[in-house]
């Protein structure tokens, strides 16, 4: 059983993510933006983060910079599950997954859930 | 070991061991450098906030006989910070960095210092357009490298003319009139100024001047291709 | 494809229907994720799914209303309308969506203001168009820590410009400049409207289209302590001088 923060916007969404996550043995954490996610994270040390890079205010990628600054977070997985096609990053893929310590990134129109909870347990499995 | 003190912008950082990372950075006078920073990943790092990307920073270092040298202090200097709020603009800037990457080896040219300077400056001001800014990108890297485009006669070596409609050879990087032509003196006018000394803040006055990229983006992104990145 | 009114701005805008493409993901996303959870656990939310459904149709009625409306605004007709009776049906409107976003709606439609001049069905549509886009992002922009009853004011108040009917709600303020920001950067950012939504904020952008086209303007607007968006109508002199 992981600890896993979800930073996703979108209630309905959230709701349904953590729901299944949920049934899948994990436990988790929903902050609907940054600052919540930040907090969220301060509160309770994630294992996992599912991170949507579209948020209010500050984007998933502001995030991200702030939450890898924090020396005690730097090797938790992120899996980035977004709405913004992964297509459209191209060349930047690499700087970024390089720059921010993310493998993976799923176009969430494309990814049902089983995919989201197998790749959840791939992340998990893999050493730190 | 000479200290030396320069400016820096960040084009690359990778983790290494438990808290250090090396960084490739692009510098005025120094060229493209890669440097250990030890330590960097600790809390208490004094060099952890002079390094960070879309930032110009003061650094100083000890060039070792080796590859890398060793990152001794950094200072702030500006931080565009606003161009991570953006998906899409922070993606371009990332493409930039690889672009410039690519496209220079290990000496550039101050010149290419200034120009990621500037594009970083366009992307910070979120109501100058990311089509422009890829675009005036592409062309200065096109024209650093010494393959700007004839803007000025035809591959007949005739003065343009207003009045003419023209395609555009790839080989000659030059116009050729053709009646049934792409490109007329609109777009001529477009490309002397994405080619000139004008930052995209000043580009992004000139009225028509965006109505125009998206015909103007295939031609010069194939001149980039063909000349840059092959 | 883009018609331009006087001032060259486009109101049959490929922009548009681009942001209304990008909205109408999400609703499409949540059904198909709530069906696969509700396969999963073995029941499903049909109530959940059914809210999502009538609310992405109702964005693209607002979309193709607007649109209709713009191309022929002399079909538009003119009528006399109480916006407080308008504020009631756009709230049973938004039921729905509300409950499954968590929010509170709430009617302040105190005082007496005559009837405006109005399309009422453009009118509601515009309001409706708002409301949803409104609900989506309440819970988005909820601060850390706050558990608070998010809520949604629908409220018509008087101003020395006319009536005033908008939608309010105890959040970060939204200006005039930044709704204008979000204009312009609609076709160049994917997210115009950052600091209100995370989403294209087509439905804004929609209610702006409709209010347009009825020679109407969406402003920021306030409400007692509260901030949000809203449009000025004119209260309809003939019927009151009766």
């Amino acid at each position: 059983m992981a600890q896993i923060l979800l930073v996703e916007p979108d209630r309905l969404l959230a709701e349904t993510y953590s729901q299944a996550l949920t049934g899948a043995g994990h436990k988790v954490m929903i902050a609907p933006g940054a600052q919540a996610a930040i907090s969220a994270a301060d509160t309770a040390r994630p294992d996992l983060v599912i991170l949507e890079l579209q948020l209010v205010e500050h984007s998933g990628i502001e995030f991200l910079y702030e939450f890898r600054s924090y020396p005690e977070w730097q090797d938790i997985p992120v899996l980035i599950h977004s709405g913004v096609p992964a297509g459209e990053f191209t060349d930047s893929w690499q700087i970024m997954g390089q720059e921010l310590g993310v493998d993976v990134y799923l176009y969430k129109p494309r990814t049902s859930l089983s995919q989201l909870i197998s790749t959840v347990r791939d992340q998990l499995s893999v050493p730190a | 070991m000479k200290q030396i003190i320069t400016k820096g912008i960040v084009l690359s950082r990778t983790d290494y061991g438990e808290a250090d990372r090396i960084l490739t950075l692009l510098t005025p006078d120094q060229g493209k450098l890669r440097l250990m920073a030890r330590g960097v990943r600790r809390a208490k790092s004094k060099l952890a906030g002079g390094i960070e990307l879309f930032s110009v920073s003061d650094i100083s270092y000890m060039q070792s006989r080796g590859e890398i040298g060793t990152l001794v202090s950094s200072r702030l200097i500006t931080h565009y910070g606003t161009i991570v709020k953006d998906i899409g603009r922070v993606q371009l800037g990332y493409e930039l960095i690889k672009m410039l990457n690519r496209a220079t080896e290990d000496q550039p040219e101050p010149e290419y210092f200034e120009l990621l300077q500037q594009a970083f400056e366009a992307l910070d001001e979120t109501t100058i357009d990311q089509d422009l800014i890829r675009l005036w990108f592409e062309s200065r890297l096109l024209r650093l490298a010494g393959h700007s485009p004839n803007l000025h006669t035809d591959i007949n070596d005739e003065k343009l003319r207003a009045d003419a409609a023209y395609d555009f050879d790839f080989d000659a990087m030059a116009f050729s009139p053709r009646p049934e032509g792409h490109f007329n003196a609109g777009h001529i006018k477009t490309l002397r100024l994405l080619f000139s000394h004008h930052p995209p803040r000043a580009l992004a006055q000139v009225d028509g001047l965006t109505a125009l990229l998206p015909e103007l983006a295939p031609a010069v992104r194939a001149m980039f291709t063909a000349h840059i990145r092959p | 494809m883009a018609r331009e009114e006087a001032g060259g701005t486009p109101i049959l805008s490929q922009r548009l229907l681009l942001s209304v493409a990008e909205e109408l993901k999400l609703p499409l996303l949540q059904i198909a994720r709530q069906a696969e959870q509700g396969q999963m656990a073995g029941k499903t939310d049909l109530a959940a799914i059914r809210a999502t459904a009538d609310s992405a149709l109702k964005l693209l009625d607002n979309y193709v209303l607007g649109v209709r409306l713009a191309l022929e605004p002399e079909q538009m007709a003119i009528e006399s309308v109480s916006v407080s009776s308008v504020l009631y049906d756009t709230g049973q409107q938004l039921d729905a969506l509300a409950k499954s976003y968590g929010v509170e709606l709430e009617l302040s439609i105190a005082g007496r203001y005559g009837p405006v001049l109005a399309h009422r069905q453009g009118l509601q549509a515009a309001l409706v168009s708002l409301g949803a886009a409104l609900i989506e992002a309440l819970p988005a922009q909820a601060a850390a820590g706050t558990g608070s009853q998010l809520r949604l004011h629908l409220a018509t108040h008087r101003s020395r410009y006319g009536i005033v009917a908008g939608l309010y709600a105890d959040t970060k303020q939204v200006s005039n400049e930044a709704l204008q920001r979000g204009r312009e950067l609609q076709s160049h950012s994917r997210q115009p409207l950052m600091n209100l939504t995370h989403t294209s904020g087509a439905g804004i952008f929609v209610a702006d289209t409709i209010l347009k086209a009825m020679k109407l303007d969406l402003r920021a607007s306030r409400h007692h302590r509260l901030y949000g968006l809203g449009t000025v109508l004119q209260p309809n002199h003939q019927l009151q001088l009766v």
